[in-house]
């Protein structure tokens, strides 16, 4: 689990925890176990650039369903559940990219687009389908696609066999094979699974890529190469390195953190909305592409950051670079050295619109730093809130609910830390005084259960996380949530990072990696083999 | 969906001012007179409270005869003779489980079910107090679908404002969430889409073949589930399931009483309908109650709900002369009271129910019969809050119809005088105003607080 809350929900609840501050898994883990759960939904990039790789153009895909994002990963399986809508939605793109690809049968067909015939249709199914559906397909898909292309061109109303052929591909786009990443395996015995070559390949590129296996990555799976670790770490290691990488890379990032959903509009202008994504996804992509040990770490206890002209004046530096397309990088002045954490889109993703939040930053640390699970809020959390002054402080609020029981067993988990990160606004710039009241800040925070858990503002706190391994554990859990599409198997996985981290410093291309290493990443179970009733 | 007569989408710019009504087409054929085959339903909601002063019900006149309406409702006031207003009603299903305030309120709303996480197989509930997010799935069908499909019909599901990630409330018969169509644009296109074209397209010859093409998917499907492992199987079970259902609704027959029907959009209707902060609502929804008007009067279904979802940044600009009429952008804390005036509350809410009334007129606007498409329907106003913190009692209702809706109106009744009821009550009286058999309604099973689920329809406001 990632997220358990709704930025509604932090704005006025108090939450209880079953178990407040204890880490989601108590057991330890001696290998990585076979994953269990469903194969991941393409999402709308993946399916256009899988499209692309098969039939030499990218077609228009709008309205194709994405991922939901209501709070969890867009890889998750909640996220990605097919409704009524999304199946109509997709006959609809389908039928859209049947016909844009009639324009391209003289590069597609091996026959003349003009005298396309059923036996031009069964050629060109025979090489298509093994490589749309990336060899996932069945012994009876062409010929269930051929006995499509039959109806189409019979009936009351025949289609013409150039527009049948634009309902099969219509068919193809719609149908799982192309559709999900789905990884049968073949059995190794006690219910487990074992990917193929080709399905390692996949799951490989679309990892990382958001794309199909390229050619290098297909040979290597049909030598063998991916079935040991090392091999697939050596795929890993050129894929990572290439620019197609960083867009997909970094979006875990901006998940991970919160920041791919924030509602900017409302709050600064659209030159330094843009800046603050920039900033956050330039400090991703050099960590990734420099690697080494701390680059885990700086996230939270970096010292520099990127700025353009926008940023450099929101957030009040002495030089500012001379225009929005010129970027450079800078140290982080004193008291926000703390990498991401004080960025100023970070920042704004876990406060309330006009000021900051301590129970949802208290929550994001908790939760999705360190991956503690608090729960969720009692039923009448919200009339239990007790009455303040118009200007009570947040350390005044908190206070006063840490004195109901009920209240205090959760909130005492998050506020504390939330409270430590005031001098923090919400727009990610210093401060000292509450701009409403005029009332002074006292920044002094405390991690209840951390090991030297107190801290006096968000620099502080950015050491904290950066020296404790259980941030370290929870960043390689949540990058395993995320790449696998998986709710479960995450804990156990950064309880086993974290020696591969300690060994080489924290680094982050090392976590990025390990996972392909795991078992995990290459084994399946359901507890029944593949076509039998549990 | 195939249609009896060939029907055009025409778009065109309406004159400056307000929103046209754009309905220039003939006169609706359905019978006459009073006749529960051709009533029609439709389900307007909300997501927050119907509060603007603390601890003030304003949209509850006292029980008995309308006098003079309170403030709020005075956008009814020429309705008030074909409005019924109850009190007392108490969303109980909500009690089972465990949420915020707005996820458990908004998901057992019109569905009177706990959550399918909460229940078994069965239908059972597992255990009370059963965790409710914002990914928590309906555990049954709402009201809408459970009535659309006992009259043989498909319903028209809308929404204003943007996709909303708590506050979804309309499941489908196989208890998967239908969050409703934000652009009327497509709405329209999607029901009154062209058929039996004279110079079909290729995109249209192709579409017409939509059923073929995805009878092939769905068996794609279902050949691959019995390859794969338990999890994806039951997935793409549920994948084909919901294609064989899009097939389904292909084959239905519509008969549209009208012909061309039409859209006209006014000056000053958004790119983007979902636009978040809900800015132009003013000529959204007015566009909206076209399409619904237009919808009933061609007979093209019986069954509409519009869901209001703009619950976080909604600042009607264009009740304070473009500028935001609250101080902070944060509406839902408004509706909390937790920012904003109670006056600027009752701008906002009283503009909710000039909206109803813009809905009454259009329907009141079609010649049907002997009286109008308004005599023929039943119109129903509710919200998943009964006020502002967060509670589920009290939810208000108000419900308008004409001659033959079957609704006995011009006054308030309010139960909590006698029995306070419960949303399943009222959704069993929703089925008898269809003319369908009243029974119960969504999760019946014990009590809660020593209440019954469901007690009988609410026959004080039946005819």
């Amino acid at each position: 689990m990632r997220w358990s809350f709704s930025i509604l929900l932090l704005s006025g609840c108090v939450a209880v925890a079953s178990e407040p501050g204890v880490t989601r898994d108590p057991a330890r883990c001696e290998s990585p176990p076979p994953l269990t759960g469903e194969s991941q939904r393409l999402d709308p990039q993946e399916l256009s650039h899988a499209l692309e790789a098969v039939l030499g153009f990218a077609p228009d895909l709008d309205g194709v369903p994405a991922p939901l994002a209501d709070g969890e990963y867009s890889t998750s399986p909640a996220a990605n559940r097919i409704t009524f809508d999304d199946a109509r939605a997709l006959a609809e793109v389908g039928e859209r990219v049947g016909l844009e690809a009639q324009a391209h049968y003289g590069t597609l067909l091996s026959c003349d687009p003009a005298a396309i015939d059923r036996s031009c249709v069964e050629s060109f199914l025979d090489d298509f389908v093994p490589r749309v559906y990336r060899g996932s397909q069945g012994p009876d898909d062409v010929s269930r696609l051929l006995d499509l292309y039959d109806t189409l061109t019979s009936g009351d109303e025949p289609l013409p066999p150039g527009l049948a052929l634009s309902g099969v591909i219509s068919a193809i786009v719609q149908s799982p094979g192309f559709l999900y990443l789905l990884e049968i395996g073949e059995p190794v015995g006690d219910d487990v699974r074992r990917l193929t070559g080709r399905e390692v390949a996949n799951r490989l590129a679309f990892t990382f890529l958001d794309a199909p296996p390229d050619a290098e990555l297909l040979a290597a799976a049909e030598s063998g190469a991916l079935d040991t670790p090392e091999g697939r770490r050596a795929q890993a290691e050129r894929l990572i390195a290439s620019p197609e990488a960083v867009e997909p890379v970094t979006r875990f990032f901006e998940e991970w953190f919160g920041t791919h959903h924030v509602p900017l509009e409302s709050r600064v202008t659209p030159e330094l909305a843009v800046a603050m994504q920039q900033e956050l996804a330039r400090g991703v992509e050099q960590r990734i592409a420099e690697g080494g040990a701390g680059s885990l770490t700086s996230l939270v206890n970096g010292e520099t950051t990127w700025v353009n002209r926008s940023l450099a004046e929101h957030y009040g530096l002495a030089e500012v670079p001379a225009d929005d397309d010129t970027w450079v990088e800078v140290p982080l002045e004193e008291g926000r050295r703390a990498g991401l954490l004080s960025s100023a889109l970070v920042s704004t993703a876990h406060s309330n619109i006009s000021e900051t939040s301590i129970i949802q930053r208290g929550r994001f640390i908790r939760e999705v730093l360190l991956c503690q699970h608090l729960g969720t809020p009692p039923p009448g959390a919200t009339e239990m809130q007790p009455e303040t002054a118009p200007d009570a402080t947040p350390r005044e609020r908190s206070e006063l609910r840490s004195q109901t029981a009920l209240c205090a067993s959760c909130h005492n988990m998050m506020d504390p830390i939330g409270l430590g990160m005031e001098d923090l606004g919400p727009l990610g710039r210093l401060r000292t005084t509450y701009e409403s009241s005029g009332r002074e800040i006292d920044a002094t925070g405390e991690i209840r259960g951390l090991t030297d858990g107190e801290f006096a503002g968000v620099e502080q706190l950015g050491q904290r996380l950066g020296s404790d391994p259980s941030f370290a554990a929870c960043a390689s859990s949540q990058w395993f949530t995320y790449a696998m599409g998986r709710d479960e198997g995450g804990v156990c996985f950064g309880n086993l990072a974290r020696e591969a981290l300690e060994a080489s410093g924290g680094d982050l291309r090392e976590m990025l990696l390990f996972l392909v290493e795991s078992e995990s990443f290459v084994t399946r179970t359901d507890g029944v083999t593949a076509g039998d009733s549990p | 969906m195939k249609l009896s007569r060939r029907n055009l989408l025409r778009l065109g710019v309406g004159g400056a001012g307000a929103a046209a009504l754009g309905l220039p087409w003939l006169q609706s054929t359905a019978e006459a007179g009073p006749d529960v085959s051709n009533r029609r339903f439709v389900l307007l909601s909300i997501g927050h409270s119907i509060m603007p002063e603390p601890g003030m019900y304003a949209w509850l006149p006292g029980a008995g005869p309308f006098g003079t309406l309170p403030r709020l409702l005075q956008p009814l006031a020429e309705f008030q003779d074909r409005m019924t207003v109850v009190g007392g009603v108490d969303n109980l299903v909500e009690r089972l489980v465990s949420s915020n305030g707005h996820n458990a309120s908004s998901r057992t709303l019109l569905n009177c079910m706990p959550h399918a996480d909460a229940l078994n197989p069965d239908g059972s509930l597992i255990a009370p107090g059963i965790d409710l997010d914002h990914t928590s799935q309906g555990g049954g069908p709402s009201i809408e679908y459970v009535m659309a499909d006992l009259l043989g019909t498909t319903p028209f599901t809308l929404r204003a404002g943007p996709r909303n990630g708590e506050h979804f409330r309309t499941f489908r018969l196989d208890a998967s969430t239908d969050r409703g169509e934000p652009d009327p644009r497509i709405a329209f296109d999607r029901l009154f889409g062209g058929s039996e074209p004279v110079m079909p397209t290729d995109a249209e010859r192709l579409a017409a073949r939509r059923g073929d093409i995805l009878r092939t998917v769905e068996a794609n499907h279902r050949a691959m589930s019995s390859r794969v492992g338990y999890e994806d199987r039951q997935r793409l079970e549920s994948h084909a399931n919901l294609v064989r259902d899009l097939v389904d609704e292909l084959d239905r027959t519509v008969t549209i009483t009208c012909t061309d029907p039409m859209l006209n959009l006014p000056a000053g209707f958004p790119d983007n309908v979902e636009d978040g902060e809900a800015r132009a609502d003013d000529v959204l929804v007015p566009t909206i109650n076209s399409l619904i008007a237009t919808t009933l009067g061609c007979s093209a279904t019986r069954v509409v709900s519009l869901h209001y979802s703009a619950m976080q940044v909604n600042q009607f600009p264009f009740l304070n002369g473009g500028a935001d009429l609250f101080p902070i952008d944060n509406w839902h804390a408004v509706v909390h009271h937790d920012g904003g005036t109670n006056e600027e509350r009752y701008v906002a809410m009283t503009w909710y129910f000039e909206m109803v009334a813009d809905l009454l007129r259009k329907l009141d606007a079609i010649p049907e019969g002997d009286g109008t498409v308004l005599d023929n329907t039943c119109v129903v106003f509710t919200s998943s809050l009964g006020s502002s913190s967060h509670n589920t009692r009290n939810l208000p209702f108000l419900l308008f119809g004409g001659n033959n809706s079957g609704l006995r109106t011009g006054m308030t009744v309010d139960y909590r005088d006698s029995t306070d009821r419960s949303l399943g009550d009222m959704w069993s009286t929703c089925l008898a105003l269809m003319g369908l058999p009243p029974s119960p309604f969504g999760y019946n099973t014990g009590d809660v607080d020593g209440r019954p689920f469901n007690m009988g329809p609410l026959s004080e406001i039946l005819l």
